[in-house]
């Protein structure tokens, strides 16, 4: 028994892990996609679907707790008159939160990537800057106002007060909504330029056609082994900001 | 490709000053004397780099040559380059508009409002809202939810198991 806060504390490193792990390969993946799409949502598509499996995550590990209950009552023997019920009920919980926060991470991962590929497609270089700039200035925003949302008491608010799930419950409805009003402005708002094929459009119709045939393993190989080729291709400046970034974020 | 992207922006520029509605014959009309005087030094000398990516723009080659075509610049007529170069002009114009014609693999020439940076820029504010909460709610609410109470609770288990050889329970 006393154990108990090294058991957290340790379970705790396990759910850390998952935000860098899920960037390390979410990123790339994302990116390489839709830069393969040639269509005009070829970004917001991702950012859409993106943020629709945020939301699903999200509310999966919001409401764990009450959806564990009620798999229980359909599926289990394991009944609300047996002793062992809210043992068993937070053990289940427990179980579908922690994949599920996983998979909020690789979705969260998704939507940053798309959107910062948006971002950079329908700047121009010179203004690249400013727009970095303002990036930076929104995403502290983001930040003071996610970890501000703590200090208010969502547990007495006349709106959110019908809402069931405890402060993390009303705070993830609150953060998708608002969040999806911005998503839903951006992809309303922005127009993407459609990726025309390369010149001579035959040749990339035919691609196409290979891609329809090819399987879908094959073609998760090729992704990989592009993003690969993309690594150890990359042109000096960018590799040498990468190694900074990288190197700064071990010492951070 | 790093001068032709400079020049790119030059137009962008360009199209900024004009008030980004360069109808061929009205740009003609009122040209100022900096910007003719700008085109005539560029239709003279033909061998500067400047007009050499012009007509890189104006005619995409495969592959970057180094003697690229000159043709529209060797007229000594000034006012002819002229009306070439506004029709260049309102092509890389319409480029932003046209959906057949790819952008540039750096994005769009014409310069982007600032309000649309920000509309642009809100779908990342979302991204970073959701992930703040994540973080900073979200491993309290999961250690709340069962972590600590329940022993036998695998996901967040399977690395506490070791501790607790080491512990006196």
């Amino acid at each position: 028994m006393t154990c108990e806060p090294d058991l957290s504390r340790s379970s705790a490193s396990l759910i850390w892990l998952a935000g860098p792990a899920a960037g390390l390969f979410c990123q790339p993946i994302v990116g390489s996609l839709s830069d393969a799409d040639t269509s005009s949502w070829r970004r917001r598509k991702y950012i859409l679907a993106s943020f629709l499996l945020t939301a699903f995550f999200a509310l999966l590990v919001a409401y764990a707790s009450p959806i564990a209950r009620a798999l229980l009552r359909v599926f289990s023997s394991t009944q609300e008159w047996d002793p062992h019920f809210p043992d068993v009920a937070l053990r289940t919980a427990v179980w579908i939160a922690v994949p599920a926060f996983w998979g909020l991470d690789f979705a969260l991962n998704a939507l940053q990537a798309a959107s910062r590929a948006l971002l950079l497609d329908t700047v121009p270089g010179h203004q690249q800057p400013s727009a970095n700039a303002w990036q930076g200035k929104v995403t502290q925003l983001g930040n003071v106002v996610g970890y501000g949302l703590g200090f208010t008491d969502l547990g007495n608010d006349r709106l959110l007060r019908h809402l069931p799930g405890g402060q993390f419950g009303r705070l993830i409805v609150l953060g998708l909504l608002v969040s999806g009003a911005c998503i839903a402005l951006t992809c309303a708002n922005v127009r993407e330029q459609p990726q025309g094929s390369a010149p001579g459009g035959a040749g990339d119709h035919s691609d196409e056609q290979l891609d329809a045939l090819e399987s879908e393993e094959a073609a998760a190989l090729r992704l990989l082994k592009n993003i690969r080729t993309e690594i150890l291709q990359l042109p000096k400046p960018v590799s040498s900001v990468c190694f900074a970034q990288f190197f700064s974020w071990i010492g951070w | 490709m790093a001068q032709g992207q400079s020049s790119y922006e030059t137009f962008a520029d360009l199209l900024q000053q004009e008030g980004q509605g360069p109808s061929p014959t009205r740009t003609q009309h009122n040209e100022t004397p900096s910007r003719r005087e700008r085109y005539g030094r560029a239709s003279r000398a033909s061998r500067t780099q400047k007009s050499s990516t012009e007509s890189d723009q104006a005619t995409p080659q495969p592959g970057r040559s180094h003697e690229p075509d000159y043709s529209a610049f060797v007229h000594t007529d000034l006012d002819q380059a002229l009306q070439h170069s506004t029709s260049i002009t309102s092509q890389t114009g319409k480029q932003n508009k046209s959906s057949d014609v790819p952008s540039s693999e750096h994005g769009p020439a014409k310069k982007v409002k600032t309000v649309k940076l920000l509309v642009t820029i809100l779908s990342l504010l979302a991204a970073q809202l959701l992930w703040s909460l994540e973080f900073a709610y979200g491993n309290p609410y999961l250690l709340s939810l069962g972590a600590a109470s329940i022993p036998n609770a695998w996901p967040l288990h399977c690395t506490a198991r070791l501790q607790i050889s080491h512990c006196d329970v």
